[in-house]
């Protein structure tokens, strides 16, 4: 019997691979927030008692840093994968199936702040909508800057070198802004869009199972769709 | 049989627990009890200075005499004084004149209250401190802005008091109001219970930045609102509780004039009956249907979300606004009174901390907001839908009022206590209104005790007219939407 | 909500057995930690002509005398010529006991110590304050007597606890300098996490021989002592960053703090706006949303 075979009316939205990266990305996400939050936040009580379970300030650093290098082996994974799926698979880097924003993405944005105030119809969404294409390359940019920045703030020694001295302030000031910034932001946004949208309530399961049922297919990614020509048989 | 192991095991583990809990504490203690010089005794010659400096314990008895021996030793003598300005001030106080003047303080030690100055230069930087044994004022006795007032100030036996620029505190002033000198000495209490005792700073032209009229505490019903004590304060607030139960009375004995369950004429069986059936709906299973439209009907207002995201925006401005701030009163009414020293407690009690002074302005910014967005909405847009009878405009004018006038006092408020930016930038609203205020020339003192009473009288005529206009939904609406539940019949089907 | 009978039921029971056993010793287990610890030493009021002989005892000079330190001050024997301060005198009660206190009593047994501040800053600043009669705009400079409690100082503490208490001693009049320490990761880990490997204050300012890290040169020899690989430029990494030590600094460290400030200001700009915008734009599309939903539940 084959295992978990794909029901009838759903169809493959991720390739195994993708879903692993993701579940990479959700593991050292929450334990790079968790160790670095811990450090800056030390002054309380609490948090101090969360650092001397995890083995203590050395322990807690070193964990940050290997989540951080093993976040990033997905990053290169990725990238990897994306040579592999143009010049292997011989598909194509650009067009409607990418998270190339385009014309199409800034129309989106806008008809959909006019439905939210009840000015227009909701926008027809091709394969990703213009807020994934968005949280796609805030995180693989962002990755890069807080990379770097951690780089800088790991070899300060190093950076002092080719660098002056002050950036390794900056560095820091902009590793704990981004911190921030990218934990409120996933954290609230990216999971509400996900999760809390009320049709999809309470859990989007695609990017874990890479099925998608037709029936959001068709809610939430029309235009792709329409595309396709979906049959039952057909697959991503 | 299974059952027992498993509460044998558990009490295993409890016991487990609580050692090593035990030793953990005993390992964490932060004194230390060990050390190599612990048994070598001084030698015989320091005996002699420990006689006068040995730390008493002025836990006991016996410390606090011993303690107080020391003082008196200059502090009793007839001549003990210090020079200020000119003149001679005396500093005697004599064990006979403190156990006449403070009888209660009989067996504290002067250091309890004096704690930094047995030193040199023999000189106070805290002056004397009541707060290592007496919590502050709750709501009731003595408000929030009172806490920036020693409390000497109040419960010492002086007439002439200042504002410290330093800290803005109001503290005893050491010279009357011609700058000569006086003494402190006496350890008198005043009576803090007597409204005479509150003209010492409430005044025209006082020196403590205070209104210049005694203002009457809040009252209960303020608690819809702000952190209030269980008073009536003024009778204005009285007689509107009073209107408003009568309002309640007459609108429920309306409900009864109809049948219930059958029952026309005896209003004793129709109370019974009801009685009878609210008491076993609640104790049945319907109550979690009950909760159900608590949560999603009434503090989440789903049903107006269904009709319009404008109105529910609108609407929550004003109802989450009110209802969270109603929440934060009462948390901290019940809190401070379980624990008035709590850290947590003392923040929520004194309107300039950060927190308190941002939410509550934020909240009543939104009730304002919403309010007129309702305004604009009713008199401006005028959708078809939208009918303006005499009561929706009054009840929009009440809350409106009440609100306009509530940031009116805050900002005198803030004025005339002197709120530096520092602190007053917490309450955003608040401190632009005051400084709007400070452009104008007027005795701010005496124009905040007007705007309170303004403030409080919209106050008693929103609570008063509550059960007689529009305002009703906030009863009716909960209750037809209770009743639905139970009945299982939707609004629609009734006659 | 259906009524659970027979077999399952038996099992919840055990179920919660288990729980309710966890969660009471779980209570049992945190109570000590959150509890307030009321098992505290009371510390002794400000109340110095006092010596309190609990805390006295088990302290470092414990096992010394009055007269060991105090000698000068009863002297005089039992009829008491000398004063002990003298009741009579001009400036009874007027002076700062801590100022007029002869450390040359120290120096009887902590010889290395009181040679090393005296090459430091704190020394000359004392030595300028003698002899001008002005105080600093720091504050009074610190003798023994102003960082060391003599009768309480406790002996065998550990490197983390004297760093704990030198953050205290040292922000006394450092203030800003002790709320940059603490915002950097030294501080942080130093003294929140007990980070044995961090840098406390002396382990860069140097213990009694107090300096002032101004320059490049100096400054680049503290960092060396832990960060072995630093170059020059190492030096101009800025640990101090509060606005007002700013005009303590070197002209090009001086320079580079303003560079942060933009920085941060400009970061923290963007990100305020990012997270207004996507937080107000996921808040109306949710109202939307939901408003849709509820109308198709008729």
């Amino acid at each position: 019997m084959e295992a978990n075979p794909t029901p009838a009316d759903t169809f493959q939205r991720f390739h195994v691979l993708h879903r692993m990266l993701h579940v990479v990305i959700i593991f050292n996400f929450t334990l790079l927030a968790i160790t670095g939050f811990a450090l800056h936040f030390s002054e309380f009580g609490w948090v101090q008692v969360l650092v001397s379970v995890m083995g203590g300030a050395a322990a807690a650093g070193w964990l940050h840093r290997f989540c951080a290098v093993f976040l990033y082996m997905g990053v290169l994974v990725h990238l990897l994968w994306l040579f592999y799926y143009k010049f292997v698979l011989k598909q194509t880097w650009s067009g409607p199936d990418s998270m190339l924003p385009g014309k199409k993405d800034i129309k989106d944005l806008y008809q959909n702040l006019r439905y939210a105030f009840n000015k227009d119809t909701p926008p027809l969404f091709d394969r990703y909508s213009y807020l994934q294409k968005y949280d796609y390359w805030a995180e693989l940019l962002g990755m890069q800057s807080m990379g770097i920045t951690g780089l800088i703030l790991w070899y300060p020694d190093f950076f002092a070198g080719i660098l002056p001295g002050y950036f390794i302030n900056i560095a820091g000031y902009l590793h704990f802004y981004e911190a921030v910034l990218a934990v409120m932001y996933i954290g609230v946004v990216h999971m509400a869009d996900t999760h809390l949208v009320p049709d999809i309530f309470p859990m989007e399961k695609s990017i874990f199972t890479g099925n998608i049922e037709k029936k959001r297919f068709m809610e939430d990614h029309p235009e792709e769709w329409k595309r396709k020509q979906m049959t039952n048989s057909e697959t991503a | 049989m299974k059952m027992i192991t498993h509460i044998i095991a558990g009490g295993i583990l409890m016991v487990y627990m609580a050692a090593g809990s035990t030793a953990l504490v005993f390992a964490a203690m932060p004194f230390d009890l060990s050390s190599e010089h612990a048994n070598e005794t001084p030698a015989q010659e320091a005996l002699i200075c420990l006689d006068c400096h040995r730390m008493p314990n002025i836990h006991t008895n016996e410390g606090v005499i011993a303690s107080q021996t020391f003082c008196y030793e200059c502090h009793s003598e007839s001549d003990i004084k210090k020079r200020d300005a000119g003149a001679d001030i005396s500093l005697r106080v004599t064990p006979e004149t403190f156990h006449q003047n403070q009888p209660a303080h009989r067996f504290v030690a002067c250091i309890s209250c004096h704690t930094d100055i047995a030193r040199s230069p023999h000189k106070t930087q805290t002056g004397a401190t009541c707060r290592e044994c007496h919590p502050v004022h709750s709501e009731n006795a003595a408000h929030a802005p009172h806490l920036r007032v020693s409390c000497q100030a109040c419960h010492f036996q002086s007439e002439f008091v200042r504002l410290d620029p330093a800290d803005l505190r109001v503290k005893l002033a050491h010279t009357d109001y011609d700058n000569a000198p006086i003494p402190l000495s006496e350890h008198i209490f005043s009576d803090a219970a007597n409204k005479e005792t509150c003209k010492k700073c409430h005044f025209k032209n006082n020196p403590a930045g205070a209104p210049a009229a005694v203002l009457p505490s809040k009252s209960a019903l303020c608690i819809i609102c702000h952190n209030s004590p269980l008073a009536m304060g003024h009778p204005i607030f009285g007689i509107a509780g009073l209107i408003f139960l009568a309002g309640m009375f007459s609108m429920i004995a309306f409900w009864f004039k109809g049948s219930v369950k059958g029952e026309e004429t005896s209003v004793h069986r129709k109370i019974s009956l009801s009685s009878e059936s609210i008491w076993n709906t609640l104790f049945s299973r319907k109550l979690f249907s009950l909760v159900k439209v608590v949560v999603l009907d009434i503090l989440l207002q789903k049903r107006i979300l269904k009709e319009s995201v404008s109105r529910w925006s609108m609407h929550s401005l004003i109802f989450t606004a009110i209802l969270l701030r109603f929440l934060l009163s009462l948390f901290t009414a019940i809190g401070f009174y379980f624990n008035p020293d709590g850290e947590l407690m003392m923040a929520l009690n004194d309107k300039n901390h950060w927190f308190t002074a941002f939410v509550n302005d934020l909240l009543g910014l939104f009730i304002l907001l919403g309010i007129l967005w309702a305004a604009v909405k009713r008199y401006f847009i005028k959708p078809k839908h939208v009918v303006s009878e005499y009561q929706d405009n009054i009840a929009l004018i009440i809350i409106g009022c009440l609100v306009l006038a509530g940031f009116a006092v805050e900002g005198a408020r803030i004025l005339v206590t002197q709120i530096s930016f520092d602190t007053g930038v917490y309450s955003f609203t608040g401190f632009a209104v005051s400084r709007l205020f400070s452009l104008f020339p007027l005795d701010w003192a005496s124009v905040y005790p007007v705007l309170w009473y303004v403030h409080g009288v919209f106050a008693a005529i929103f609570v008063a007219y509550l059960p007689f206009g529009k305002m009703r939904h906030i009863f009716n609406t909960p209750l037809t939407y209770f009743i639905e539940t139970v009945d299982g019949v939707k609004n629609e089907k009734r006659v | 909500m259906k009524l659970q009978t027979g077999t399952k039921r038996k099992k919840n029971k055990v179920l919660t057995g288990w729980i309710y056993a966890f969660l009471t010793a779980g209570y049992i287990f945190l109570a000590p930690v959150l509890l307030p610890c009321t098992l505290a030493a009371s510390p002794a009021p400000d109340a110095t002509w006092f010596v309190d002989m609990n805390q006295y005892s088990s302290a470092a000079h414990g096992s010394l005398g009055c007269e060991d330190c105090h000698g000068a001050m009863i002297e005089s024997g039992p009829g008491r010529e000398k004063p002990h301060p003298d009741p009579d005198g001009e400036d009874f009660l007027k002076y700062q006991t801590k100022r007029r206190f002869d450390y040359q009593s120290c120096r009887k047994c902590h010889k290395t110590a009181y040679s090393r501040f005296s090459e430091g800053a704190h020394a000359a600043a004392a030595d300028e304050e003698k002899k001008t009669g002005s105080v600093s705009r720091t504050g009074h400079a610190p003798v023994c007597g102003d960082c060391h409690s003599a009768h309480y100082s406790k002996s065998h503490l550990s490197r983390v606890q004297t760093g704990r208490i030198m953050t205290e001693t040292c922000g006394t009049c450092h203030p800003d300098q002790k709320t940059s320490y603490l915002s950097n990761y030294h501080g942080k880990a130093a003294v929140n996490l007990g980070h044995e490997k961090s840098a406390f204050c002396t382990d860069c300012h140097g213990a009694h021989t107090t300096m002032s890290l101004k320059d490049k040169e100096a400054a680049l020899n503290a960092c060396l002592r832990c960060h072995a690989n630093a170059p020059p430029e190492f030096a101009n990494i800025i640990i101090h960053d509060t606005p007002k030590t700013r005009d303590m600094k070197n002209d090009e460290k001086q320079a580079g703090l303003k560079w942060v400030y933009a920085a941060r200001a400009v970061i923290l700009f963007f990100v305020v706006l990012v997270l207004a915008f996507f937080y107000s734009h996921t808040g109306v599309l949710m109202l939307r949303k939901l408003h849709e939903k509820l109308r198709r539940h008729k």
